[in-house]
């Protein structure tokens, strides 16, 4: 198949995924809404571990099955289809969890609804389709295009289960098909121009899935409900039980099933042993080594977002997201090139290369993310507690703080958090831009799964998911000492 | 203690921009120590200044020099926003906890104490999107008056309270603001609070200030029409119309509230009574002038002997 064949199917194959996506999602997310503290905690919990599952792991543990699925390409692509569905949906969740209330609230569609049809039809932004878009699908849209994106930029899974199905190669994937050319193009066999004529294509698609999202960006800036919809309790029980099933199998069949099958490899070869303790170290020390870049661009990429989205430069947002559209391997090669001409000024292979390339390429998603969750639901609310923060006694300073985390600053950790893991587990602008000390984690797991030694894979692997998980419980512990529990001394 | 004489802001050739003109648009207005009140109708740009004065909002031009004497244990400043700025993950006793300056048992008693005067103790526990409308209402007034502020801005402070507990509301945010020393800036379009509470009224129309200054003198003697009937019933008469209805003789026009009028029927009638109606403690009397048959409403307080119609009449005005 041709690359642009390819584009079309993996176009299509995102765009049907964000579709069976975003209503799983807002099924998920009412059903979070609605959830008991303890219980949304443990819905939290078992949504995260899934995307905190690196991908290529579980493409990786999966491959034997793909192997089997040879003569099924169908087959081969609809669980490919599943483990991604399993990735994307707890994305749309975040979005739709933390997106501020939609302008048309429920009493508003109410009224809508009240005065009929035929007056409706009088009210051209109002119509169905503008009561959709100002009512419940504002943040429903920006949370199918992500996951469209996402999806769309998918190839990690989708390099390990490629197989040859007759005549083609399956599943489609245009970064795939790129790098195939890319392979072509260092044999002789193709031009650098057609390289580059190939990748407008990928880079329009990625467009075409944010386009829509132009509107609603400045509808999001413009407008912001006040009123979050109210939950009928009818269905509720069908709702969470449908929601904690998703949850069960998504666990199950994204996280469960893979480490068991690592693990049950290590246990076999007999890995846990004294002998590997020095490994173990060596990945603990490498995934919080990976951590570091991670975090500079994501914070990076959350604060050129917010800063350009602040002064309302969305033309300028838009412009420097373009190259993150182009994805990672044609990205980092353009990059890789331009430095090499810039040579001593900016060296190809260093940590700045590393943050500009990742940085790029985490824009487009930063920006969406930035949009949805920077927009305030309880601006007057947050400007309260920000006064608060000035006062001169130390108690109402450390209130102050404490509403400021909880309106708007929890808000943007989760932003950040996101964009680090994105960053922490990207593969193709480490290898091509990082110095060698700055090689990633993932990186080494990619080896490692070359090398075939699952045993230590399953306890990088390990490490690499528990590294995030215990530097957010450390941040929550000293956030918590200083600030203390609750609101603070209530009798 | 608030040095009367020192503005708390100065706004100097300010604007704040608007989607097609200014929201606000003011080349001068200083705001004093003690009670002002902010005035005008729905759009009048109430909300948008007092967005400015709290740092909400920041001007598209022009200068707001912000003078809140700075103190070492108070907080300058604090709101009470148009939808209440309750943070949701806070219980109604949690809001006031956040804002109390200290923790001394007396601080301590008067969350208790204000919950109470508010009518929140049984709510205590209760996040904001468990109370009602009006309980959200009081609960912003309660937090803003536990917060101690220098300068408590409140825009439109119990608008959703009910009226029998209204006067209550309002007694108890004015009173402790006075003992606390605090001064009030408060936004409303109802006359009565402005007339009950204000000593100093600033009144908006179109995002420009129309009027400015003490509030009894504002309300005896308004610029303009405008003015006159956003400070509560009002007779409003163009200067030829003064000398015309024998009510005044100078070049000005002329405003007269309810309570200085009295229609006289004695032996020096001037117009004649064709319909009168009353809304509450006052009167609403058509008027038709004998001499040329021009006719009006007048607005007067309830007497006894109310005006009986085709009877005539003289108006008198009682008090200058």
């Amino acid at each position: 198949m041709s690359l642009e064949v390819e584009c079309g199917w993996t176009l299509l194959r995102a765009l049907i995924l964000a579709l069976i996506a975003t209503p799983t999602a807002a099924l998920l997310t009412r059903s979070l809404e609605n959830a008991s503290p303890r219980s949304r905690q443990w819905q939290v919990v078992a949504l995260a571990i899934p995307v905190l599952t690196p991908g290529f792991v579980v493409g990786y543990s999966y491959s034997n099955l793909t192997l089997d699925l040879v003569h099924s390409p169908l087959l081969n692509e609809l669980f490919y289809d599943l483990l991604l569905l399993f990735q994307i949906v707890p994305v749309g969740v975040l979005v739709l969890w933390m997106a501020p209330p939609p302008p048309l609230g429920p009493t508003g569609s109410w009224c809508l609804r009240l005065a009929g049809p035929r007056r409706l039809a009088q009210v051209d932004s109002y119509g169905r389709l503008g009561q959709l878009v100002n009512g419940p699908a504002r943040n429903l849209v920006p949370a199918f295009g992500l996951m469209a994106l996402l999806v769309f930029h998918e190839f990690e899974i989708a390099s390990l289960f490629r197989v040859i199905a007759g005549q083609r190669l399956t599943p489609a994937s245009w970064s795939n098909a790129m790098f195939e050319l890319i392979a072509l193009q260092g044999l002789g066999e193709r031009s650098p121009g057609d390289l580059w004529k190939s990748a407008w294509l990928p880079m329009i698609c990625s467009l075409g899935l944010l386009t829509p999202l132009v509107a609603l960006v400045r509808t999001a800036i413009r407008d912001t409900g006040t009123v979050r919809p109210i939950r009928t309790p009818e269905n509720q029980r069908i709702r969470q039980v449908a929601a904690w099933t998703w949850l069960a199998v998504a666990l199950a069949v994204a996280t469960v099933i893979p480490l068991a099958t690592l693990v049950h490899d290590a246990l076999a070869r007999s890995f846990f042993n004294k002998q590997s303790i020095p490994g173990l170290a060596r990945a603990v020390e490498h995934s919080g080594r990976s951590l570091v870049p991670a975090v500079i661009v994501a914070v990076c990429a959350a604060v050129l977002a917010g800063w350009l989205l602040q002064r309302r430069r969305l033309k300028t947002l838009m412009m420097v997201s373009l190259p993150g559209l182009l994805g990672s391997l044609l990205l980092g090669l353009s990059l890789t090139w331009l430095l090499l001409m810039t040579g001593p000024v900016a060296p190809r292979h260093s940590l700045i290369a590393l943050c500009l390339g990742q940085t790029l390429w985490l824009l487009p998603r930063a920006a969406l993310l930035v949009v949805l969750l920077a927009v305030l639901p309880n601006r007057e609310s947050t400007h309260l507690a920000r006064l608060l923060m000035h006062a001169p006694t130390r108690r109402q300073r450390t209130a102050g703080w404490k509403l400021v985390w909880q309106q708007t600053g929890r808000r943007a950790a989760w932003l950040i958090g996101m964009l680090c893991w994105w960053s922490y587990l990207e593969l193709t602008l480490n290898e091509l831009l990082a110095s060698p000390q700055w090689l990633s984690v993932a990186h080494r797991m990619y080896q490692q799964m070359h090398f075939g030694r699952n045993a230590a894979l399953s306890t990088t692997t390990l490490i690499v998911m528990l590294a995030p998980a215990a530097i957010l419980a450390l941040l929550v512990s000293i956030g918590r000492l200083m600030l203390g529990k609750g609101l603070g001394g209530t009798r | 203690m608030n040095d009367p004489t020192t503005a708390l802001w100065t706004l100097d050739s300010l604007t704040l921009d608007g989607h097609e003109q200014p929201r606000l648009d003011i080349p001068h207005l200083e705001i004093t120590p003690g009670r002002t009140a902010v005035m005008g109708a729905s759009g009048a740009g109430k909300t948008s200044l007092l967005n400015l004065l709290v740092g909400f909002e920041i001007p598209g031009r022009g200068q707001l020099i912000n003078r809140i004497p700075r103190s070492s244990d108070r907080l300058p400043l604090f709101w009470i926003p148009p939808d209440w700025g309750l943070w949701p993950q806070a219980t109604a006793r949690e809001h006031l906890v956040a804002v109390l300056p200290g923790d001394s048992p007396q601080q301590q008693d008067t969350i208790d104490v204000q919950l109470e005067v508010f009518g929140l103790s049984e709510r205590a526990a209760a996040r904001p999107g468990e109370l009602s409308a009006g309980q959200r209402s009081r609960l912003a007034v309660a937090r803003g008056l536990v917060a101690n502020a220098a300068v408590l801005v409140a825009d439109e402070p119990l608008v959703h309270v009910d009226p029998a507990r209204l006067e209550h509301d309002w007694e108890t945010l004015v009173q402790h603001s006075s003992q606390q020393d605090t001064s009030l800036v408060f936004s409303t379009h109802l006359p009565e609070p402005v007339l009950r509470h204000a000593d100093r009224v600033v009144v908006l129309a179109h995002g420009k200030v129309v009027a400015h200054g003490d509030v009894d003198t504002l309300y005896l003697h308004p610029p303009s029409r405008e003015v006159a009937n956003s400070l509560g019933p009002a007779n409003w008469f163009e200067a030829p119309q003064a000398r015309e209805w024998q009510v005044g003789s100078g070049a000005a026009s002329l405003c007269l509230r309810p309570e200085q009028i009295v229609l006289v029927a004695d032996n020096d009638p001037t117009a004649r009574v064709l319909e009168s109606r009353a809304i509450g403690p006052i009167r609403e009397t058509q008027l038709e002038l004998l001499d040329s048959g021009t006719q009006r409403n007048l607005i007067h307080l309830a007497q006894p002997g109310a005006p009986i119609p085709s009877r005539n009449v003289r108006i008198a005005i009682a008090v200058d």
